[in-house]
């Protein structure tokens, strides 16, 4: 045994998981000394998460494990729950990735964390009860009296993050295994939860195995980095070092996947053929309402406020924000999905009806969507062949059998699938797989628009550049604009020649992918690119704004919507609500848009 | 919530008139009267007899007599036995019924919660299969089977219990019928308890009540145990439904002067306004059963309570 080992305060020998014949962890070594950060980088699949639950002892009973778990030099792996039982929460403790399903939802936060301190004997009754309020404190839930009191579902996405970090560190463990900690989080909540995970960290000396897809999130979280693929380690070494030169292509795709854009460039902008820029879809003041009801009173919910927008043939313009914004609800209204919607949208020039039903077939064929979910969004009982042929037989129904499946075989090779996919279904495909499909059938319209919600938002790094690739190579083909929804600013940055923000259903800036990265005008937009952490880098500046969360749609704040989390808030922004202000290239919505200089 | 409340409740009155008038349809259309006998009553007798019930009257007229008198709380004269309205008869069996719908309803919570309990926790173990079994037999075989069973089996075999109902017999009379009435729903609800435990064991929450290292019991009792007995709520409904109607065939096997046991009768001697109020009251107890078991449900989860 090596020194460095013998110190070690975890140490994983030749650790493997399999599931029958399917090995998911293979042979994996590694160490964490005393309060060091080791982040575990790797795709969906790669085995990361397993090798989480083996260390914690918490894999189902069907997995075959080997190897050793050495904790302070004890074997764990398959001892049994008593032995475990001494070890969790007191000497290691896991944050899951999904806080809402992590939590108990019957129990309230208070409880929860309080039991845990019971059942170790570490505090009784109102001891236990005074502790875990602390602990609500420290990782810094506002109002904490209430919320120990309240129930998961009544707690914000990052504060029931929160309040499982607070459960997972009551016990004062020596070791943090957060897994995909932030991943179920809009990116500037994602920025918070990281920076609380470091400051904690800090103070208490913990060490912390830090598992993710996303590189971005390591950058500041973790001196040392593992990336492993399929269970098997290819690359480690200090975090800095290999973010900045990955050597394995796997390592290389992450990175960019993370925040490669601050070295890509964006797209330039298209031209219409004939040279002259000519309206596609334009939408003039779109406004979504809907009515919510709340202890028998009825509320109303402003999802989209008064957008107007126009996108040209071949063009690509990005609607980013994060859950809540409004941004698939104006999708889904262009579209013409929503009753709830008003305004118009028009085609060519021509005005369309506000619902689908009602739009004439020629019309409904130039617009067409992607869905996020892929496999969701394939009927499960039709094979790949018959969905994509669908729209033929509605929308081309003079043409042969013989010249449907013509046009099925090609379109399938043009979206990089191959042919004798045809007869699967959509649960025999992978997720890269089932998006091409839900591609092959909106393309297979030869539609002059595309509407792509969160189309690549649940794909791994790798596949995303691809899919994106494919997007992008149709546009080139065909001129097809597209109408792209995201809340990744490297989707944004490599897709798109105009972005526009959307925060609580209002538009607050318009402007050119370029500009946006350079010199956002508007302080949310500011927000969001600090938010990405491999960004951050190359800012001295700290996410001194990125305090709170969005507040409630339900309840918007007077004056400015953002202004509860405005870091150069000033007075007016309380009363008066900013109108968009078109400038040269752009449009901004902000009161201090004039006198702020934002830019990097 | 009060609010929902009553808004249930007089949601409830168009379902309650159509239940009456479906049933009213039904006696009639039903062949044979009341006062039907073996012996040929004289024309003229059978006439007096009919206007004194009303029964010369047309259908409609009939059916806005009964109705005005349910109205004001006036279910009528039971046509068989004339001395008797039908109010005094409902009375005088009811506490039977309700004693024996009662203790079923809590020997099958009792044993089918426990048994799809320890089902669950020792999955896939004999014990679990001994227990699937058991209940998958309680689900599939009718009272009309498990009764006369029971009742050969323990009082004519083995003559440790009483075979019928004695009016002066003790605590023993109850308990063969109260098995039979509840053998079925133990089934059920084992069977619930065991997929719904199984189902909360295997989510995300209660992994991470193991990753904190929580003693199993702890496990079980206070982050397991609400969620696995949520399902149970909404098969309440059914189950007193199931009570309700199984009692009618068990007071008939065992003799038990009960409500179930009025209805048959009622029913065999066409007795229209008995028939009639058995089914209002029946009605009425399902349909206030299930408000309550709604209402449960939101005092008890916390994520449709504000609501």
């Amino acid at each position: 045994m090596t020194t460095a080992a013998r110190n070690a305060l975890l140490e994983v020998r030749e650790l493997s998981v399999s599931y029958g014949d399917n090995v998911v962890v293979d042979k994996l070594s590694f160490a964490i000394h005393a309060s060091e950060a080791l982040s575990l980088a790797g795709e969906s699949g790669s085995g990361k998460s397993q090798t989480a639950l083996a260390i914690m002892g918490l894999l189902p009973p069907n997995a075959k494990v080997s190897g050793e778990v050495l904790f302070e030099g004890r074997n764990l792996l398959g001892a049994g729950n008593t032995l475990l039982n001494e070890y969790r929460a007191r000497r290691m403790a896991m944050v899951f990735q999904d806080p809402m399903a992590a939590l108990n939802p019957y129990v309230t936060i208070g409880n929860q964390l309080r039991r845990i301190l019971l059942n170790h004997g570490l505090a009784d009754g109102a001891e236990a009860t005074r502790r875990a309020l602390a602990m609500l404190k420290r990782v810094g839930l506002p109002d904490a009296e209430r919320q120990y009191r309240a129930y998961p579902h009544e707690l914000s996405g990052g504060m029931r993050q929160r309040a499982l970090i607070a459960s997972a560190l009551i016990a004062e463990p020596q070791l943090l295994i957060a897994d995909e900690p932030t991943t179920a989080l809009d990116v500037t909540v994602q920025a918070q939860i990281l920076q609380l995970i470091a400051e904690l960290r800090r103070e208490n000396n913990i060490a912390l195995l830090l598992i993710t897809h996303d590189l971005g999130v390591v950058w500041t979280n973790s001196e040392r980095l593992m990336v492993i693929d399929k269970g098997r380690l290819i690359e480690q070494g200090a975090t800095r070092e290999v973010l900045a030169n990955p050597s394995q292509p796997r390592t290389v795709q992450m990175v960019t996947a993370a925040g490669g854009f601050l070295s890509a460039s964006a797209p330039r902008q298209a031209t219409s053929p004939d040279g002259r820029p000519k309206e596609l879809l334009e939408v003039k003041n779109l406004t979504v309402t809907f009515t919510e009801r709340t202890g028998g009173r009825r509320k109303r919910l402003h999802a989209v406020q008064d957008i107007s927008l126009s996108i040209r043939p071949g063009e690509t313009v990005a609607i980013v924000g994060e859950s809540g914004s409004g941004k698939s609800s104006l999708a889904r209204a262009v579209v013409g999905l929503l009753p709830e919607a008003a305004g118009t949208v028009s085609l060519l020039g021509t005005n369309l009806h506000r619902m689908v039903g009602s739009r004439t077939k020629s019309i409904r064929r130039q617009m067409q969507m992607v869905f996020q979910d892929p496999v969701a969004s394939l009927d499960p009982a039709m094979s790949t062949g018959s969905i994509i042929a669908e729209p033929l037989l509605v929308h081309e129904p003079s043409m042969s059998r013989a010249g449907r499946e013509r046009a099925v075989a090609e379109m399938l090779v043009r979206v990089g699938l191959t042919a004798d996919l045809k007869v699967r279904y959509a649960h025999e495909l992978s997720g890269g797989q089932a998006q091409r499909v839900a591609i092959a059938r909106a393309l297979i319209m030869k539609p002059a628009i595309l509407i792509c919600d969160e189309a690549v938002a649940a794909l791994d790094s790798s596949v995303r550049q691809e899919i994106l690739g494919l997007l992008q190579a149709e546009q080139q083909r065909s001129s097809l604009s597209l109408l792209v929804i995201t809340h990744d600013l490297s989707v944004v940055q490599q897709m798109s020649h105009r972005v526009m923000i959307m925060y609580m259903g209002r538009l607050i800036e318009m402007t050119g992918s370029h500009e946006l990265f350079r010199r956002p005008r508007h302080p949310y937009t500011r927000l969001l690119l600090d938010s990405v952490p491999l960004a951050r880098r190359s800012r001295a500046a700290d996410l001194a704004a990125a305090t709170g969360e969005p507040a409630s749609i339900l309840n918007p704040p007077a004056g400015c919507v953002f202004h509860p989390r405005c870091a150069h808030m000033i007075d007016r922004c309380r009363e008066e609500s900013p109108q968009l202000e078109h400038t040269g290239t752009g449009a901004v919505a902000c009161h201090r848009a004039a006198e702020l200089d934002l830019s990097s | 919530m009060l609010r929902y409340a009553l808004m249930r409740v007089v949601g409830a009155i168009p379902t309650l008139f159509l239940v009456v008038l479906v049933a009213f349809i039904m006696v009639r259309a039903a062949p044979g009267g009341p006062f039907d006998t073996d012996r040929v009553l004289p024309a003229e007798v059978a006439a007096n007899i009919e206007r004194a019930y009303h029964l010369d009257e047309p259908l409609p007229q009939q059916f806005r007599r009964y109705l005005t008198g349910v109205l004001r709380g006036d279910f009528g004269p039971s046509f068989r036995y004339s001395d008797y309205s039908v109010a005094e008869l409902i009375r005088g069996a009811l506490p039977v019924s309700v004693k024996l719908g009662v203790l079923a309803m809590a020997l099958a919570l009792c044993a089918g919660i426990s048994a799809g309990l320890v089902a669950a926790l020792r999955r896939n173990t004999l014990t679990d299969r001994v227990v699937s079994a058991i209940a998958m037999t309680g689900v599939s075989v009718p009272v009309i089977v498990i009764a006369p069973l029971l009742v050969l089996f323990f009082a004519v075999q083995l003559g440790w219990l009483p075979a019928g109902w004695s009016s002066s017999g003790g605590g023993s009379r109850w308990i063969m019928p109260i098995i039979a009435l509840a053998l079925p729903q133990i089934g059920f609800i084992a069977r619930i308890t065991r997929s719904s435990m199984i189902e909360v064991l295997e989510s995300e929450f209660i992994r991470t009540a193991r990753a904190q290292g929580l003693a199993t019991a702890t496990i079980v009792r206070y982050h397991a145990m609400k969620p696995a007995l949520l399902p149970l709520l909404s098969y309440l409904g059914p189950a007193i439904a199931g009570i309700v109607t199984g009692a009618i065939v068990v007071e008939q096997i065992f003799g038990i002067p009960g409500l179930g046991r009025l209805f048959v009768q009622g029913a065999q001697n066409r007795d229209f306004t008995l028939v009639l109020g058995l089914v209002i009251l029946y009605a009425t107890v399902i349909i206030l059963l299930n408000l309550v078991v709604d209402l449960l449900y939101g005092v008890l989860d916390p994520r449709v309570r504000r609501t």
